[in-house]
């Protein structure tokens, strides 16, 4: 348990806003993590880097948010209201992008992984990472650039 | 990093500082720790009981959602919500039980008495669906029968489901299916589980929502609860989950829990066993194995591709094309040494030198080629190099060099050398000058590496090579490593060319949605040939009339082969002058391994037909062999054209001149579609010598692309061969000129040497 509670006080934070960016929606990033820890907790002694794992039960649980918003049509969070204008630009962009690209381009440019990292993470050939990752940049430059 | 990559990074963090952990997080995630077993059967008899769940929305997103059965291009199923939106309780979970719940979390069913307790469980998890319509089913009102694998912690169950529906569109459909699911749950045991219910089609899902159990049997026997299933019909993406109560005594401590899942159980590749790949013909979604390359090799086709895939095959290749021929995948083995050693050895020239670990000095040796992207990865297991590339429309530098895998580079060079995007594009509407191709090269321990490529040159390009090429490449098996297929060094043993007189009977045309029909017939043919070809042909309507191609499976007799099948691939234009070119990809009996081309001269439903056909020997393993490089120029004696509704077709007695002389019988016949769907396929018989091998005999057959002007790129593989040229393998790359009357062919051969 000891080493459980430094991987919350290590992690917890910043995987909820990882989450959070993911799937815009504090009740659920928070869910999303606790449920994550909850399932770690349960193989913990069997993880050689539970840090690593917990980060891919994140994403995958993000994913699954977001497909199933996807799959029943279920409205998008609302913004938050306090985000400067630049910030509410990209948040709107995001909730417009494919799955598989909001959560390259959150793990790219909000965590600074590696398309490879980001392959292992999201069980994705990095060919594909990369794929995601152009098509998501092409499709927020024409959305953000003026 | 760029400036724009910079502010992402930046509005991004801006974002993530949004997100406000509770305070108390740690304390509720303890509490779930502690409790999470009871805690989990506490909400699921709350979600029994009292219709109302804790918000744990991940453990019931299968639950709430619904049963999908498709039928073929019909599919049936439907969503809906849990009604529950994730984010109206931000409280992270726990209802105390109950008082009607015992220590174990089990719920007493009062009014039957304490000895009837009973446990309520939900499992979920992902599903592997195919379905079909009955034969003869219109696509309106039918029958149909589905199978799929669910998959879940613990889970192993096969669901057999059959139904039928009714449809105002594809879109709109409803109908009541039976599904008969049968395996078993760790924890619980075999047995088998039935549900009945409604089904429909709304908005891209395809729903069957809390259908009821109706019937179980063995370790389920007596359950009751719900199943449901839905199905993305853009993606084929399904999830299952199912309400089950059973007696509380049934369930075994190794039970788990589905709806605790945490990680969405992976797609299991074996769950669906693998077809044979058609020699030819259309290839629905599914999976497919084929040992036309060798090495054997299994793939995936899924829904995701929203298309009719139509497989060419010969020897060492296959070919996965649509029928709008902007996108094909390919696999084939790169040809040109057989031995590690051959590989790198510098004087062994030609396409295909290319080690997997020289991928880097392929792409330096061509400067034409624009390369987005590269690296390593893996396919079936096995080490592969990928790369992502297209050709720069503004060099020449590669003329001369191209490969199977980039024909278009010689295109552009003649026709197109100082393009620029997009106008030069348009004002050259090259189809090939616009294609991307994601390449995999699969290393096979010294053996000749696997090629597999998607080109496509759709708008979004990217899209389907994600979404489609790559699932297929990503679902590739692949069995020991070996030598290419020993069909491509056949020597031949047998010959026929046969001639008669075939008619059709029992036509049934079937229409679908995009205008296109489906027709079958049954061909029954006289004279050398006898016997009988049920057959299905695909037609599309083009300027007024159809283009299309089938399928012929012949049981019969052949003078002078035997007794045995052959399946038969026709590619047609329907011409004023309708002249069919068919290609015979491979029989059984008496014709197995044969190959060889059809010509059918049709009036009306009966006609003539010339069947040129070869049985070849089945060789041994493959020896050790040289590679010649050569090129002739061609012309076309006693030129027959015909151009119609778009389309050229080209016959006559070719004459080689060069390092291969020889000639190609009047056999040669070459049928283009349309220009837009510029394809063929060609099928050609060379007597010639070749320089510094010998006389002999080679059957060349591949596809080809027309352009406007009627002229085309082809690119055959030599799939046979005798005389001094028995064993010879490789590929030919015509370019033509003057309607294809004239024009240069490269030999790239591989001549045994023992």
């Amino acid at each position: 348990m000891a080493e459980l509670t430094q991987l919350y006080r290590a992690e917890y934070t910043g995987m909820v806003r990882l989450a959070f960016t993911l799937i815009g929606n504090n009740a659920e990033a928070e869910e999303v993590v606790q449920d994550s820890f909850v399932e770690i907790s349960r193989r913990f002694e069997d993880l050689g880097q539970p840090g690593a794992y917990l980060r891919t039960v994140v994403v995958s649980r993000c994913r699954s948010v977001l497909r199933r918003r996807r799959l029943v049509q279920q409205s998008t969070p609302a913004r938050p209201p306090d985000l400067p204008p630049e910030a509410e630009s990209l948040w709107d962009v995001l909730e417009t992008l494919p799955e598989h690209q909001r959560i390259a381009v959150v793990l790219r440019y909000y965590c600074g992984y590696r398309a490879s990292e980001i392959a292992q993470i999201t069980d994705q050939p990095a060919a594909t990472v990369r794929s995601h990752l152009r098509r998501a940049m092409q499709a927020m430059r024409k959305e953000l650039t003026p | 990093m760029s400036r724009f990559e910079d502010t992402l990074q930046r509005d991004l963090a801006v974002i993530a500082d949004r997100a406000t952990p509770s305070p108390d997080a740690w304390q509720q995630i303890l509490v779930r720790i502690a409790d999470q077993e009871p805690i989990e059967e506490t909400e699921i008899i709350m979600l029994v009981e009292n219709q109302e769940r804790p918000r744990r929305w991940p453990a019931y997103a299968a639950a709430a959602a619904v049963v999908a059965l498709v039928a073929g291009g019909i599919a049936l199923i439907a969503a809906q919500d849990d009604g529950e939106s994730p984010a109206d309780d931000p409280t992270p979970v726990t209802t105390p039980a109950p008082e009607n719940v015992d220590e174990q979390g089990t719920s007493v069913d009062d009014e039957d008495g304490a000895d009837a307790a009973l446990r309520t469980v939900t499992l979920s998890g992902e599903a592997l669906l195919t379905v079909e319509n009955e034969p003869g089913d219109d696509p309106y009102n039918g029958t149909f029968t589905g199978r799929a694998v669910l998959t879940g912690p613990g889970v192993d169950l096969d669901m057999a489901s059959s139904g039928s529906f009714t449809a105002e569109s594809e879109a709109i459909v409803d109908g009541d299916s039976v599904a008969v699911l049968t395996g078993s749950i760790v924890g619980i045991g075999d047995g088998s589980i039935t549900s009945e219910g409604p089904w429909s089609r709304r908005d891209g899902f395809d729903v069957t929502e809390d259908a009821p159990i109706t019937d179980s049997t063995g370790a389920f026997e007596g359950a009751s609860g719900t199943f449901s299933i839905i199905t993305e019909a853009e993606s084929g993406a399904s999830t299952w989950s199912m309400t089950l109560t059973l007696p509380a005594d049934r369930f075994g401590d190794d039970f788990v829990e589905g709806a605790t899942d945490a990680v969405p159980p992976a797609v299991v590749d074996e769950v669906v066993p693998a077809e044979a790949l058609p020699p030819s013909g259309r290839v629905l979604e599914g999976r497919y194995t084929t040992d036309y390359i060798g090495t054997d090799l299994t793939f995936e086709v899924t829904t995701a591709a929203d298309i009719s895939w139509t497989t060419l095959q010969w020897p060492g290749t296959i070919w996965l094309y649509t029928g709008s021929g902007d996108e094909f995948v390919q696999m084939t083995r790169i040809s040109g040494w057989y031995d590690a050693d051959q590989a790198v050895d510098p004087g062994v020239v030609g396409f295909g030198n290319i080690a997997p670990d020289d991928i880097d000095g392929l792409i330096a040796a061509r400067p034409d080629m624009l390369i987005d992207d590269l690296g390593e990865t893996e396919v079936g297991g096995r080490t592969a190099r990928w790369f992502e590339s297209s050709l720069d429309p503004t060099s020449t530098a590669g003329e001369g060099i191209c490969d199977p895998s980039d024909q278009p580079c010689t295109w552009l060079t003649s026709r197109s050398g100082d393009a620029v995007e997009p106008d030069a594009y348009r004002a050259t509407p090259s189809l090939l000058g616009r294609r991307l191709v994601r390449s995999f090269v699969i290393d096979m321990d010294g053996y000749e590496p696997i090629l597999v490529e998607g080109w496509t040159t759709r708008d979004d390009k990217e899209a389907w090579l994600d979404e489609v090429f790559q699932p297929i490449v990503d679902s590739i098996e692949l069995g020991e490593p070996t030598y290419a297929v020993e069909g491509g060094r056949a020597s031949l043993t047998t010959s026929v060319v046969a001639t008669g007189t075939w008619t059709d009977a029992d036509y049934l045309q079937t229409p679908r949605d995009d205008g296109s029909f489906d027709v079958t017939y049954v061909s029954t043919y006289a004279g050398d040939v006898r016997g009988d070809a049920p057959s299905i042909s695909y037609w599309t309507p083009v300027d007024g009339g159809n283009v299309g191609g089938g399928t012929l499976e012949f049981t019969g007799e052949i003078d002078g082969l035997g007794t045995g099948t052959l399946t038969i691939r026709e590619e047609s234009v329907t011409l004023p002058t309708f002249l069919s070119v068919a290609v015979i990809t491979g029989g059984t009996g008496d014709f197995e391994g044969a190959s060889g081309w059809a010509l059918f001269d049709p009036n009306s439903k009966a006609g003539t037909y010339e069947m040129h056909i070869e049985v070849p020997a089945r060789p041994s393993a493959a020896a050790a062999t040289r590679n010649v490089v050569v090129e002739s120029q061609f012309a076309v004696v006693d030129v027959v054209q015909t151009a119609a509704a778009g389309a050229t077709l080209i016959s006559g007695s070719t004459e080689f001149t060069g390092g291969l002389e020889g000639t190609a019988p009047t056999n040669a016949r070459i049928v283009g579609e349309p220009v837009g769907t510029a394809r063929a396929f060609g099928t050609r018989w060379i007597e010639a010598t070749v320089e510094g091998v010998g006389t002999g005999t080679m059957l060349l057959q591949g596809p080809f692309r027309f352009d406007e002007a009627g002229n085309y790129i082809g690119l055959a593989n030599v799939v046979a061969a005798s005389g001094d040229l028995t064993g010879v393998t490789g590929t030919v790359r015509f370019q033509s000129a003057d309607r294809g009357a004239s024009g240069t062919a490269t030999f790239d051969l591989q001549i045994p040497t023992g």
